[in-house]
């Protein structure tokens, strides 16, 4: 019984302190993070938060959510995420919505209205948004038909095929490399590329 | 079949070589992604205790959350043509709107060229009317592929705004519509149209200075 109680005073001092530990840099991380929010949302700009502990994304101004989205799933791979704002650099995908030309005189003549416009609908689900400091987001939808499960088994092979050369390569050159996919709803992920601009801050929250 | 082997080799080789690559990067890449600590803000935290830490934090995500207006304010959802009057974290009403289409218009004549987004970021009621009537810019009367009129009272349009409109900078408004059946598109040319009984609410609670926030 004796020989017991030692063995638990022993485990609890080794886990403990490494316990305490973690809970600390967890404050450090966070206060770190909402210190640089605090700074951001002193600007009028809109900006995201992304918060992959609470799988959440948010879209902010001033501080206010202007909207928040529900992160379905995610995955991080590579260098460490800083505790910094990120910037927007650009959002890169394989069909880029295009904008429609007003052509002068033409709704005149038109017997049939059609709207011209660029919309939500239009906008790519499936895209990568490139972040300074070597983040790359990628945002994907859930899985849903055929070809939506080929394209996510398109980026699962890339994630374990082209992103370790990527991540050597950045790694012997001594720069950062950090990947993130997240999947959200379709629409979801269409608003996120609506809303986010080249030059937008984001704030990541890694678990 | 001695090249068959000598081929067999290299792919035996490159595929080696390959792997090994892979596992390093596969190795690089998998580790922990957590935190970095290289940045400029708060190094006073690390000195800090665990208690005096938890209290930081606190105190920081009240202050956070502070910043959510007391008063009236609005939020536009250009992606799903959406308005919502708020206060604090309460929604007071919400309305289907609609707004810029992003198309380009370029002047044939000139250099001039407009891109018809609605303007995103913070802004603040700046004026408000009543049965506003409508200065037609150069642009409508180019996209129409009339001629631009001398006279400036030919330009003014009346009855195409609604019955109210709340201007918030660089000619952008938030008014009425003729074409309510295009409310939940984006149709304008930056303006935000809002329907009839959902712009009287809007108008009567937005003040000069209440704040817009677009996205």
């Amino acid at each position: 019984m004796m020989r017991l109680q030692l063995i638990l005073l022993f485990i609890a001092l080794i886990v403990g302190p490494a316990s305490a530990g973690d809970d600390k840099e967890r404050y450090i991380r966070e206060n770190r993070l909402l210190e640089e929010e605090l700074a951001l949302a002193r600007k009028p700009d809109i900006y995201f938060v992304f918060n992959l502990k609470e799988k959440m994304a948010s879209i902010k101004a001033r501080g206010i959510p202007l909207r928040e989205l529900q992160i379905n799933d995610f995955h991080c791979w590579g260098s460490p995420v800083s505790g910094n704002v990120y910037r927007l650099i650009k959002k890169s995908t394989f069909f880029k919505p295009g904008r429609e030309m007003i052509k002068p005189g033409e709704s005149k003549e038109k017997d049939n209205f059609k709207i011209e416009a660029l919309e939500l609908a239009d906008m790519p689900s499936r895209y990568t948004l490139v972040l300074d400091g070597g983040v790359r987001i990628l945002i994907r939808p859930l899985t849903a038909g055929i070809v939506s499960g080929i394209s996510n088994l398109f980026y699962t092979s890339m994630r374990f095929l082209i992103r370790p050369i990527a991540m050597l390569w950045h790694a012997l050159r001594g720069t950062p490399y950090t990947a993130i996919d997240i999947v959200l709803d379709k629409n979801d992920a269409r608003a996120v590329y609506w809303s986010l601009s080249e030059g937008s801050g984001a704030i990541i929250y890694t678990p | 079949m001695l090249k068959n082997r000598k081929y067999l080799k290299i792919l035996i080789i490159l595929s080696v070589i390959f792997l090994t690559f892979e596992s390093a990067g596969y190795y690089l890449g998998s580790r922990d992604v957590s935190f970095s600590d290289k940045g400029n803000l708060s190094r006073e935290n690390g000195k800090m205790s665990l208690n005096a830490l938890k209290a930081r934090n606190s105190a920081l995500r009240q202050r956070l959350k502070s910043l959510t207006p007391d008063e009236i304010y609005i939020v536009i959802d250009t992606g799903r043509n959406m308005l919502y009057l708020k206060r604090g974290h309460g929604k007071i009403r919400e309305a289907v709107i609609s707004s810029g289409s992003g198309s380009i218009l370029k002047d044939p004549a000139g250099k001039r060229q407009w891109t018809f987004d609605t303007p995103r970021g913070e802004y603040h009621v700046k004026t408000k009317h009543i049965a506003p009537a409508w200065t037609r810019p150069d642009w409508a009367f180019i996209e129409e592929g009339e001629a631009i009129p001398k006279d400036p009272g030919k330009r003014v349009e009346e009855g195409v705004l609604g019955d109210y409109a709340l201007g918030f900078g660089n000619g952008y408004f938030i008014h009425g519509t003729l074409y309510t059946r295009l409310l939940g598109r984006n149709v304008t040319h930056g303006c935000i149209r809002v329907g009839d009984r959902d712009l009287k609410t809007v108008y009567s609670a937005a003040g000069v200075g209440t704040r817009i926030y677009i996205f």
